[in-house]
């Protein structure tokens, strides 16, 4: 049993008996039992070691010595402990090479797949030849189990060396077997690895889909998904088709499997796009069973469920209009699956419903979660919003919310109806009767605080206490921290000025004197622009602040939350992470993924450097003008003091850049954070590139690349990746900005023998700090004892 | 498609780390955690610019507690279940299907439990090589390929070590049953049974017997005047199989009367007999006489699984009525009085129900007591100054039976405008073994098919133990006040 508690020189002298007694045991038969039980324990004990992170990697050519053995057990641990070497120790897995390729000529069917599974595993490009051959000869075994890993090596080997893959015949077998294979698993194996070459619309045709579609129960449920994504990517030719595929699927409908279901269901929704009547009576079909998963299923699985259900429903509101109670809360219901059904209320409530689901809507006003009360006011005034007419009663019951007199519903209940009143502004004596001793100071949240000052300048002559309200925060106008309440504000004073004059006066003034030196723009502008209003025409002021019909909405608002094109889009991609996300693809998958890259190595680095990157250094020269000239605009602008006198004179001044930022002193984040793949997605996206920057080396000793990382880490300069001899090492290296989070990536040669490194630098970002950094980095590498 | 695979402690630490593409680094089960962990914070970020100012806000930067079971940080999708306080956790780059990772998940979980025996940290720590066996053989290249735990047996060498020996298995042992009996409710009927690894089962000292168990979850929403706002039956039978034998084949037959999809029920009589509103079977599952006499047939695969999954939201009658009373009469003062009816039949007994009520936040404190003839051993009730709520908890509780408690409540003020608003809403936790709420029922549980040994006639006739056992629990069972 390993224990953690073991000093590091104890678990030394473990690897030291381990490998005496695994030389030990070379020497033993393959088929002697008592042996190969001492095989199992030792090499047990070796897994059980790498499994908490000891360094068992001397270990390699002991465990290989013991790869004769026949008990299949053995061969298990022998072969996990080879593939997670085989990467570090390239040299080494040549030597495993011989005992793997004698294996996958074994009599036994499980020892021949192990052997393919293995060797198609190892990952190193030098023993392609050896891999493909394996994978070919496995293709043609006998056995359905060695002809499943096998497929699934194919994918593997594919993935180091495409074109060794492309160059022998293993795809073509791969399509022969895809439909021509009785083994159910190798089918479905056939099925992943051609879909992740070919893509998946190549593989739609009719004589594929037909022949899986037919025998789809005989595959395991994660190849039956896999089969019905297949589906739902073929293109059916007339409507015959459409009902065949619907009845050879519809018991797919009932599996216990959410994955399933849904899988099918995209393919129903799908192919009965253009034929509405029988669309309408797939998305009554389907709900039964949704709901059944949904209700019944576990915590996770039903959570994604309602996440496509919230999508069928914001599609198609009114057929779930009678299914309202289905997605009331249950105790048991987590937050996320909570928040999904506050959504979906809010999209079947109808003139029928409605009165139902407020009431319901009122019980959670008093979560206990706060994220979810407030989302619970939210959406009554989200209804009171789309609802039709007769939604007084809507009105009425957000106000009482009020009388809860709980902070954060307060502060939900105030945006709620201060929307509600900007789109229906005849309910406007109730709003305001209801809000009218709500003190300013009693409201956190900066949305709620900009809502209620609103109401204040908007209706201040029926609130008594309003300029009160305000008093103490405009007397004090810096401290309020939300800029959007700064310049609403503003906005309120100057129409509280016209409505109440005698207490607003110094108030105004004041606060107007305040804003113009603010630091956000945009109430420096609106302070000077109510400033020279008030200056020229006291009257004409009146009119521009206080002009509007007041009976009128100001606004009207989007029906639909999510944008149709951006809905239509996460509709076509039903039953993937785009729904749960609600949002289409693009927006969030890297589209580098399915570049088929493994994780970056300094060789693959190269890649990048050649292929990608290239490009750019084009026009990496005014890249970095244009980084020069942003700073010197910068400085400019923070020196000029804008002052309201000299603004009176001016007509309308250049808009000057933000003065609230000062160029901050520029520092690197110490432990700077970020995954190989980001790295890879920025050095392609960076727009702010530097090339064929020079260094020179102060250090003759410079042997390794383990002294340049080591030199740089301290400085905020991590690693990425790193390799070559010593007069053309290369590394990868990344930095943040500690200020401003902009991303600096570095690609540099060093020739340690010359003492010149040569670099490229890009930035991601607007680049402030992009020249700063590169002197930062120059310096850094020149230090290097 | 799976990156990569993570099996972590409650506490977070790697059990099991499993990296099937290289294509994410090697430590994001890290940032998972942390993730998590600061769920609250870390979602505002994404959650745009509208209320990106209210970020430092603290509790209401919050959109909702706890992480949903499939996000995205940094550029990695997330998915995750969690089983037995235990984290399974995949990454992956694509966009993927969330229902095929998650539905993934529980069964690698259910794969670790069936041949671990247990599913605790400590099982799965000493059990590690057995873990990643059993991995390595479900999942190839981040596909899954065989996960039924019956043809896994042909593949997987290595034996699972027991953790019944020694304090921490033991204390291990009491987690999962005190986690079982508080997250799920199942009853178990012995740990023995139950936790056992199927690699061990197919010894010949373990006994040849198959588990079916009805399961229903009740769901039950009362408003404040006692009427039933929403309420549903989510039950699955729960089948856990230790059958000895190849080709061993069961029939199980449900009750005559019942009938699925709600309308065509009307049909024969009114309201005679079970309604389920829609159901759904395992894989397995022969339905061929489903539709004649209810049974059905199949080859139970080994371990545990669930043979069928229904729903019904028909009128069942809920089992437990509460009326509160409530009286503001005395300034600073609230006085409720509880009545709870046990509405089932007289021959069930209710085990562990609990029954919590919610007091207002502003209240100063609140005391509760039983009537006087009640005997401290069978029920009892507290005041849970800490989260603010009466506890009145019952050992047993017989069908039929009603009882009472009174609970005073102090303010601070004379009076609460909303008081009802404030307090409540009750809710109930319960298990009623031997119970099924909508009346479904196994008629037979039949045992068909020879076992590892060839049979003679003389032999005696197989009998394998066939335990059919019923459970009905609360889900989520609310009384507004």
């Amino acid at each position: 049993m390993p224990s953690t508690a073991k000093s590091p020189s104890k678990r030394a002298d473990d690897v030291a008996e381990l490998s005496k007694a695994l030389k030990l045991l070379s020497s033993k038969q393959s088929d002697d039992d008592r042996a190969n039980a001492q095989r199992r324990h030792v090499l047990r004990r070796v897994l059980n070691l790498l499994t908490i992170a000891v360094d068992v990697s001397k270990l390699f050519p002991d465990v290989v010595l013991n790869a004769h053995t026949v008990d299949v057990a053995c061969k298990k641990l022998i072969y996990a402990y080879i593939c997670h070497h085989a990467r570090r120790e390239r040299e080494l897995a040549t030597l495993a090479v011989n005992a793997l390729q004698k294996d996958c000529a074994s009599a036994n069917e499980t020892i021949r797949g192990l052997a393919i599974r293995s060797i198609a595993g190892l990952g190193v490009d030098d023993l392609i030849e050896y891999a493909t051959a394996c994978v070919m000869a496995g293709l043609r075994d006998a056995g359905g189990y060695p002809r499943a890993v096998a497929a699934m090596g194919a994918l593997k080997v594919y993935d180091l060396n495409p074109s060794a893959v492309r160059e022998t015949g293993i795809l073509d077998a791969l399509r022969e077997m895809l439909v021509n294979d009785t083994d159910a698993g190798v089918v479905g194996n056939c099925l992943i690895v051609l879909r992740e070459i070919d893509g998946i619309e190549s593989l739609a045709t009719k004589p594929i889909v037909y022949a899986l579609i037919n025998r789809i129960k005989s595959f395991s449920e994660w190849n039956q998904a896999l089969i019905l994504e297949l589906v739902g990517a073929y293109e059916i030719q007339n409507k015959d088709e459409t009902f065949d595929i619907m009845n050879a699927l519809e018991s797919r409908l009932s599996a216990p499997n959410s994955a399933i279901v849904l899988g099918t269901v995209k393919v129903f929704l799908n192919i009965t796009l253009e034929m509405p009547d029988v669309h309408q009576q797939v998305l009554e079909r389907i709900k039964a069973p949704l709901f059944t998963l949904a209700n019944g299923g576990t915590v996770e699985t039903s959570y994604a469920v309602w996440a496509h259900v919230r999508l069928l429903v914001k599609r198609a509101p009114i057929l779930f209009s009678t299914d309202y109670k289905n997605f009331y809360f249950r105790g048991s219901d987590s937050g996320a699956v909570k928040s999904l059904k506050l959504s979906m209320l809010v999209a079947v409530a109808d003139a029928q419903n409605t009165y139902d689901i407020v009431t319901e809507l009122t019980e959670y006003v008093t979560d206990a979660d706060i994220g979810i009360a407030r989302a619970a006011v939210r959406a009554v005034g989200e209804i009171a919003l789309s609802a039709a007419d007769d939604l007084e009663g809507i009105v009425d019951r957000l106000l009482q919310y009020f009388d809860l007199d709980i902070e954060h519903v307060t502060a939900e209940t105030i945006i709620s109806v201060v929307n509600v009143l900007r789109k229906r502004p005849k309910y406007a004596v109730q709003c305001v009767q209801a809000i009218k001793n709500i003190d300013l100071i009693d409201v956190v949240p900066s949305r709620a605080r900009g809502a209620l000052v609103w109401m204040y300048g908007e209706y201040g002559e029926d609130i008594p206490l309003a300029p009160y309200f305000i008093e103490p925060v405009l007397t004090n106008f810096g401290d309020e921290p939300s800029a959007n309440v700064r310049s609403q504000l503003l906005s309120s004073a100057m129409k509280l000025f016209f409505k109440r004059a005698p207490e607003m006066q110094a108030m105004l003034g004041a606060a107007l004197l305040a804003g113009s030196c603010d630091t956000n723009q945009e109430v420096r502008d609106l302070a000077s622009l109510y400033y020279r209003l008030l200056e020229r025409d006291v009257r004409a002021a009146e009119k521009v602040v206080n002009s509007r019909d007041k009976s009128s909405p100001i606004y009207t608002f989007k029906e639909t939350v999510i944008e149709d094109e951006t809905f239509d889009k996460v509709f076509n991609e039903f039953n993937t992470l785009s729904v749960l996300y609600e949002r289409p693809e693009v927006k969030f998958v890297d589209p580098d993924a399915f570049t088929r890259r493994a994780r970056v190595d300094a060789d693959e680095m190269d890649d990048i450097a050649a292929g990608g990157g290239g490009s750019l250094i084009d026009h990496s020269m005014d890249m970095i003008d244009l980084g020069d000239t942003d700073e010197e605009k910068a400085s400019a602008s923070g020196g000029s003091a804008v002052d309201l006198l000299s603004l009176l004179d001016v007509d309308v001044p250049a808009a000057p850049q933000s003065v609230d930022a000062p160029p901050a002193v520029f520092a690197l984040d110490p432990l700077p954070a970020l995954d190989s793949t980001s790295f890879q997605m920025k050095w392609t996206s960076a727009a702010v590139v530097a090339t064929g920057l020079q260094a020179t080396l102060r250090s003759n000793a410079l042997a390794s690349a383990a002294q340049v990382t080591q030199h740089l880490a301290p400085r905020g300069v991590a690693t990425m990746a790193s390799g070559g001899p010593s007069n053309a090492m290369k590394f990868y290296f990344y930095a943040i900005d500690n200020g401003n989070r902009e991303i600096f990536l570095v690609e540099a040669l060093i020739d340690a023998t010359a003492r010149a490194a040569t670099f490229t630098a890009k930035c991601d970002g607007r680049g402030t700090n992009f020249v700063a950094f590169q002197r930062l980095f120059a310096e850094a590498l020149s230090s290097i004892p | 498609m799976l990156s990569q695979f993570f099996i972590l402690s409650p506490r977070g630490d790697a059990l099991v780390t499993k990296d099937f593409r290289r294509d994410l680094p090697r430590r994001t089960h890290e940032t998972f955690y942390r993730t998590v962990r600061a769920w609250a914070r870390s979602r505002r970020r994404e959650d745009g610019e509208e209320d990106a100012e209210e970020s430092a806000m603290g509790e209401h930067s919050r959109e909702y507690s706890g992480a949903p079971a499939v996000f995205r940080e940094d550029g990695v999708n997330y998915a995750h279940v969690k089983a037995s306080g235990l984290y399974f956790v995949a990454t992956t780059t694509r966009n993927a299907s969330g229902s095929v990772i998650l539905e993934l998940l529980h069964r690698l979980a259910r794969l670790v439990k069936d041949y671990c025996g247990a599913l605790t940290e400590d099982a799965v720590r000493k059990n590690a090589t057995l873990v990643y066996e059993v991995i390595d053989e479900a999942m190839d290249y981040g596909y899954a390929q065989t996960t039924s735990t019956e043809m896994l047996r042909e593949r997987v060498c290595n034996e699972p070590v027991e953790i019944g020996g020694g304090l921490a298995g033991m204390l291990a042992a009491i987690n999962l049953m005190n986690a079982a009996s508080v997250a799920s409710g199942v009853n178990r009927v012995s740990s023995s049974a139950t936790q056992k690894s199927v690699v061990s089962a197919s010894s010949a000292t373990t006994r040849d017997e198959i588990f079916v168990d009805i399961i229903e979850k009740v769901n039950v929403t009362f408003n404040a005047n006692g009427d039933v706002v929403t309420s549903e039956i989510n039950g699955h039978i729960q089948v856990r199989n230790f059958l000895q034998g190849e080709d061993t084949k069961v029939k199980l037959a449900l009750s005559e009367d019942l009938t699925i999809g709600g309308k065509g029920a009307s049909a024969g009589g009114a309201y005679t007999g079970v309604i389920l509103d829609d159901c759904n079977f395992h894989e397995t599952a022969n339905l061929d006489q489903f539709d004649i006499d209810r049974t059905i047939s199949l080859r139970p695969p080994q371990g545990e699984f669930s043979l069928m999954h229904y729903r019904s939201a028909d009128d069942f009658k809920p089992p437990f009525r509460i009326v509160p009373i409530i009286d503001e009469s005395v300034p600073y003062k609230v006085g409720i009085e509880l009545k709870l009816y046990a509405d089932f039949n007289a021959k069930h007994t209710c085990t562990g129900c609990i029954v919590t009520l919610p007091i207002p936040k502003g209240a100063i404190g609140a005391t509760a007591r039983l009537p006087k003839h009640v005997t401290a051993s069978t029920q009892h009730v507290m005041y849970d100054a800490a989260e603010k709520q009466i506890v009145w908890q019952f050992k047993k509780l017989p069908g039929g039976s009603d009882h009472e408690c009174s609970v005073q409540i102090s303010l601070q003020s004379e009076r609460i405008p909303n008081v009802r608003r404030e307090i409540g809403p009750l809710s109930l936790t319960f298990q009623i073994p031997t119970f099924s709420a909508s009346d479904l029922a196994v008629r037979y549980l039949q045992v068909v098919g020879s076992s590892n040994e060839p049979r003679h006639r003389d032999d005696p006739p197989r009998n394998p133990h066939r335990w059919i056992r019923y459970m009905t629990k609360s889900s989520s069972y609310v009384v507004r006040i």
